[in-house]
């Protein structure tokens, strides 16, 4: 899996640095989206024929409430130790890890309300970081376990990493990562706006 | 994120109400791989004709990349190390 997963995205990156122009932008956004949704609703065929979805969140351990704090926390304290080794500030770093691999949205506040460069850094941050979950994700679940799995992904394990989690986990573990990104994408909005002003003093 | 919802329980209810042979599960599975490959390839579509992440690359791409991967093994570490010391003791 890992392999076709990087075969795709270097062909697409590849082929969208050579002959794509800027101008395909809202048919490339309709193609993602095309495929996101399809991916998601075999998902939701998985999960349905999992049998009593009730009963499999019930029987989750209560670990599973931990995985977006310890995922949340695990990126703050990653990219401030990283931060000491490159040219980065802490409260910088701080601000990409607080994105958890959502780039878009983020990306555009950071520029409006703060700093261009930081905005760029944060941006190029998070997708190298999607990417690099993208990549992983079937590694993480083989080798070191499902729910680390799932914080690798941050906010996307609730979209574009979801199926990738659910590919190479099971049904409980697609939960968790619904329930996860789904806690990881709603404080975004609210903790990229607080570490901003904390950083503008 | 009305996508992401309806999408999904779009599916959900399908596998609910309509039973499915092992032939047809396997072409829904099918599907699933195929498409993730296509978002896949779309996303790299998108993420290489971006100009302005193109140019910011050389300045910025090591540094973005080496705090990334911080991120991600904080993440993962940190969650392997708190799932496994609630899983010995609570669960």
């Amino acid at each position: 899996m890992t392999k076709r997963i990087l075969i795709s995205l270097t062909i697409g990156i590849i082929l969208g640095a050579l002959f794509i122009d800027v101008s395909h932008a809202p048919w490339l956004r309709t193609l993602t989206t095309g495929a996101l949704a399809l991916l998601l609703f075999a998902v939701g065929f998985q999960l349905g024929q999992g049998g009593d979805l009730k009963e499999r969140v019930r029987q989750l351990p209560r670990s599973a409430l931990m995985v977006p704090i310890l995922a949340g926390l695990g990126s703050l304290l990653g990219a401030v130790a990283t931060s000491l080794f490159l040219n980065v500030s802490a409260g910088h770093a701080s601000l990409a890890a607080i994105c958890f691999g959502w780039y878009s949205m983020p990306s555009v506040l950071i520029a409006q309300t703060y700093d261009l460069t930081v905005a760029t850094l944060v941006l190029l941050t998070n997708v190298f970081r999607e990417v690099l979950a993208i990549v992983f994700i079937p590694w993480i679940a083989r080798r070191i376990g499902p729910f680390p799995a799932v914080a690798s992904g941050g906010a996307t394990a609730l979209d574009v990493t979801l199926p990738i989690i659910s590919q190479s986990t099971d049904v409980e573990t697609a939960l968790v990562a619904i329930y996860s990104g789904s806690v990881m994408s709603g404080v975004v909005p609210v903790l990229v706006p607080f570490v901003i002003r904390l950083l503008q003093g | 994120m009305i996508l992401v919802a309806g999408a999904l329980i779009a599916g959900f209810v399908l596998a609910q109400f309509v039973k499915f042979n092992e032939k047809q599960k396997t072409v829904m599975d099918r599907i699933g791989e195929q498409s993730l490959l296509l978002l896949l390839l779309s996303m790299g579509l998108s993420l290489g004709s971006n100009p302005d992440l193109l140019a910011a690359l050389p300045s910025l791409g090591m540094q973005s990349f080496l705090l990334a991967v911080g991120i991600l093994v904080g993440s993962v570490g940190l969650t392997w190390l708190g799932v496994r010391g609630r899983r010995s003791g609570r669960d």
